[in-house]
C-alpha cells in the first residue's frame, strides 16, 4: 500500500467499469470493486481489483483505504435503475467526507436529487460523465464533463486526471450530465442520419468507403464518418455480451428530451431519432439488401477505433495525429 | 474527331464552368438559347454552334449545364438523335439521380456515354476551376473526360454509376442539413441548463462521436441566413427543399428515409425560430473566421485562428 497512489472504489466492473479500473490500477491506485454480476467481479479480481462482498463493504473498504483523503467512490453501472439504488445504499453506508462520483450517464435531474439526499448525511456527489467508450478509457483518454461543489471536484481531480484527458467542470452537481446529454443528442443523432445517408448512397450503386471518402472532405465531415465501422463493431460485442444493442442508444436520447421538456424545450427531431433508431439498427445489422459495406475496417493506431477509407495509409484520424503520446 | 467540347446552357454555372475550360486551353463549341450569352462567351473565345444539332453533330464530349431536368431531358433528347456513336454526355447540372440514370439508359441504345458530375461550390468557385465534383459513370467513360474535370475542379471523387454523382451531392446535402437540424435542438437543451454554445463546442472535443465540420464552424448558419435575408433570399426555405429531395431520391430507389423526411418536414420552422432566438439576444454580431477557409470558428479554434481540418 505504501506507493499506491490511493485507494478508489468502482461499483460496477461491466465494459466501462473494468476499463477505468485497468487505467487505475496502471497508474499506481489501489481499486476496490463490487459488481452484482459474480462473474464479472471474479474477471475483475483477476485483473487486481479488490473484490467487495456488498456495497456496503465497498464504501467501508474504500474509506479504510483512504486514511488521509476524502474516500471517493465512482458508480459505473448501467441505467438510472441501477444507479438509483447503488447511490441510495453508498450514501446510507458511506463515512460522511466521502464523494460519491457518478459516471453512469443519467437525468441531470437525477443527480440534483441524488445529490440534496447525500448532503444530508455529509456525502458529497459529483456527476462526471464520460465522453468516449471504454476504448478511451483503456487509453486514460477519456473525455470528463463534470458538475459538482468546488471542493468535491477538486479532491476527485488527480482520478480524473489518470482516467481522462479532456476535463472539464461545467457547473453544480448535474451540470455533466446535462453535457452528456447534449454530446449524445449530437452523436447518436449524427450516426442515425449516417445511416439513412448510407442507405441513399448504396441506392445508388456507391460503396460505404466511397461515402466516407466524400463525406470526411466536407460541410458533413463527422467523427462517425471518420471512425466508420465502429458502431457495427459495438453492436457485435453487446449482442454478445449482454444482448442489449438496440435499445442504449435510444435511451440516452429519450432521457435528453425528457431533460428537455421539464424544461420547457421540445426536441421532435431528437425524439423521432429515438424511436426509429432500434429498427433503423437491425436493420443495419440484419437486412444486407439494404447497404454496401466496405472493406473491414483497420483502427487507429493512437485512439484505437476505427478508421474509415480515407485514413487508412495515414493509420490515424487527422485528430489523433497531434495527441500520439 | 474534334477535342473541342461542347457546352450547352450558358448561365451563371455554365458560363463560369465555359471560362474555366478556355482557361485551361480546351476550345469550346457553346450553345445557348440566349443569343446574348452565347455572342459573351464567343468574345471570351468559344466558337458559337449554328444550333443544338450542330453542336451535337460536331462534339464527341458534351457538358450540359441547363438548370431544370425538364431543360436536361430535352437537350439530351435532341442531343441523343444527332450524337455520334461513341461520344459522351455529362450532365452537370443539378438534377435528380434517377433521371441521369434514364438518360444513360436511353444512350446505350445508341452507343453513348453518360456521366453525372455533381458540383460541390458555385459559379464563384467554378469561374476559379476550383469546383469539387462528385463524378457518377462507368470507368473508361469517367477517364476519357478527366482532361475536361481537371480544368475545372480542385477535387474529384468518382463514387459510382451513372447517377451517383447526384447521388453524392445530396449525401453530402443531407448529412450536414439534417444534422445542423438536431445540433440546433441539442443547443436548446444545453442553454437551458446553462450550457452556453461556446461551452458546448469546447467539451464535444474533436474525437466525441458528436464532433462535426458543422460544430466546428458553429455560427456560420446563422450569418449566412443573416446575409441571405437581407438579399431577401429565403434560405429556411430552400434547405428544407434540398433535404426533401434527398428523401425523395432516396423513395425512388425504393427506400424510405423517415428521418431526413422529418428534418425536411421540421427544418423551415426550426430555422425561423433559430433566428428569433438569435434576434432576441440582441444585436446580432458575427463571430471571428478562420483565416484559411473563411467560415466561422468554434470557441476552441479561435485562439489558433484556424480549424484543425484547415491546417493541413
Amino acid at each position: 500500500m505504501a506507493d499506491s497512489r490511493g485507494t478508489v472504489g468502482i461499483a460496477g466492473v461491466g465494459d466501462m467499469g473494468s476499463a477505468i479500473a485497468g487505467t487505475l490500477l496502471r497508474a499506481g491506485w489501489t481499486i476496490v470493486g463490487y459488481d452484482i454480476d459474480p462473474g464479472r467481479l471474479d474477471r475483475a479480481a483477476a485483473a487486481g481489483v479488490r473484490p467487495a462482498g456488498s456495497l456496503r463493504e465497498l464504501a467501508e473498504a474504500t474509506a479504510a483505504g483512504s486514511p488521509d483523503a476524502a474516500p471517493i467512490v465512482a458508480i459505473v453501472v448501467d441505467g438510472e435503475e441501477q444507479l438509483d439504488r447503488a447511490a441510495v445504499e453508498l450514501t446510507a453506508t458511506a463515512p460522511t467526507g466521502s464523494t460519491l462520483v457518478v459516471h453512469t450517464t443519467t437525468r441531470p435531474a437525477h443527480i440534483v436529487a441524488l445529490a440534496g439526499a447525500a448532503t444530508e448525511r455529509g456525502v458529497s456527489v459529483v456527476d462526471a460523465a464520460v465522453g468516449g467508450g471504454s476504448e478511451k478509457a483503456r487509453l486514460g483518454a477519456l473525455t470528463l464533463m463534470i458538475g459538482g461543489s468546488g471542493d468535491a471536484v477538486r479532491g476527485c481531480w488527480p482520478v480524473f486526471e489518470t482516467i481522462g484527458d479532456h476535463l472539464f467542470h461545467l457547473g453544480p452537481a448535474g451540470a455533466g450530465m446535462a453535457a452528456k446529454l447534449v454530446n449524445n443528442v449530437l452523436g447518436i443523432t449524427s450516426y442515425a442520419m449516417l445511416l439513412e445517408a448510407m442507405q441513399l448512397a448504396a441506392a445508388y450503386g456507391m460503396d460505404e468507403d466511397v461515402v466516407t471518402g466524400l463525406i470526411t472532405h466536407g460541410w458533413a465531415d463527422s467523427r462517425h464518418a471518420r471512425a466508420w465501422g465502429r458502431q457495427d463493431r459495438r453492436r457485435r460485442e453487446r449482442l454478445r455480451a449482454d444482448g442489449h444493442a438496440y435499445s442504449r442508444m435510444s435511451r440516452d436520447l429519450s432521457n435528453a428530451v425528457s431533460a428537455g421538456q421539464v424544461r420547457d424545450v421540445e426536441m421532435p427531431l431528437t425524439d423521432a431519432v429515438a424511436a426509429l433508431l432500434p429498427s433503423l439498427l437491425r436493420a443495419r445489422d440484419e437486412d444486407p439488401s439494404r447497404w454496401r459495406p466496405g472493406a473491414p475496417a483497420p483502427r487507429c493506431t493512437v485512439c484505437g477505433i476505427e478508421l474509415a477509407a480515407p485514413f487508412r495509409a495515414a493509420g490515424t484520424h487527422p485528430e489523433c495525429r497531434d495527441r500520439d503520446h | 474527331m474534334s477535342d473541342t467540347v461542347g457546352v450547352v446552357g450558358l448561365g451563371n454555372m455554365g458560363g463560369a464552368i465555359a471560362r474555366s475550360l478556355l482557361r485551361g486551353g480546351i476550345p469550346i463549341l457553346a450553345w445557348d438559347t440566349s443569343s446574348a450569352a452565347l455572342a459573351a462567351l464567343v468574345s471570351d473565345g468559344a466558337v458559337a454552334a449554328d444550333s443544338l444539332a450542330d453542336l451535337g453533330r460536331r462534339c464527341q464530349v458534351i457538358m450540359i449545364v441547363v438548370v431544370t431536368d425538364e431543360q436536361v431531358r430535352q437537350v439530351a433528347d435532341e442531343l441523343l438523335t444527332v450524337a455520334a456513336a461513341g461520344s459522351c454526355l455529362v450532365v452537370q447540372s443539378t438534377v435528380r439521380p434517377t433521371t441521369v440514370i434514364e438518360l444513360a439508359g436511353l444512350a446505350a441504345g445508341n452507343g453513348i456515354g453518360v456521366v453525372d458530375a455533381g458540383c460541390g461550390g458555385g459559379a464563384e468557385l467554378a469561374e476559379q476551376g476550383r469546383l469539387t465534383l462528385f463524378i457518377g459513370g462507368d470507368d473508361d467513360q469517367v477517364k476519357r473526360c478527366l482532361p475536361v474535370f481537371e480544368a475545372i475542379s480542385e477535387y474529384r471523387f468518382h463514387v459510382g454509376p451513372p447517377g451517383a454523382g447526384e447521388a453524392a451531392k445530396l449525401v453530402n446535402n443531407l448529412m450536414s442539413i439534417a444534422t445542423y437540424a438536431v445540433n440546433l435542438e441539442a443547443m436548446q437543451l444545453g442553454a437551458v441548463y446553462g450550457l452556453t454554445e461556446d461551452t458546448i463546442t469546447t467539451f464535444v472535443t474533436p474525437r466525441s462521436s458528436g464532433n462535426s465540420r458543422g460544430l466546428r464552424t458553429w455560427g456560420r448558419h446563422d450569418r449566412a441566413r443573416r446575409e441571405r435575408r437581407a438579399a431577401s433570399v429565403d434560405w429556411s426555405e430552400r434547405m428544407g427543399k434540398d433535404l426533401h429531395e434527398a428523401a425523395i431520391a432516396a423513395g425512388l430507389r425504393g427506400v424510405t428515409l423517415p428521418l431526413t423526411a422529418a428534418a425536411a418536414q421540421m427544418l423551415p420552422m426550426k430555422l425561423r425560430q433559430r433566428d428569433r432566438e438569435v434576434d432576441d439576444r440582441g444585436p446580432f454580431r458575427p463571430g471571428p473566421r478562420c483565416s484559411v477557409c473563411d467560415y466561422e470558428l468554434a470557441a476552441p479554434f479561435r485562439a489558433a485562428g484556424l480549424h484543425p481540418e484547415c491546417a493541413a
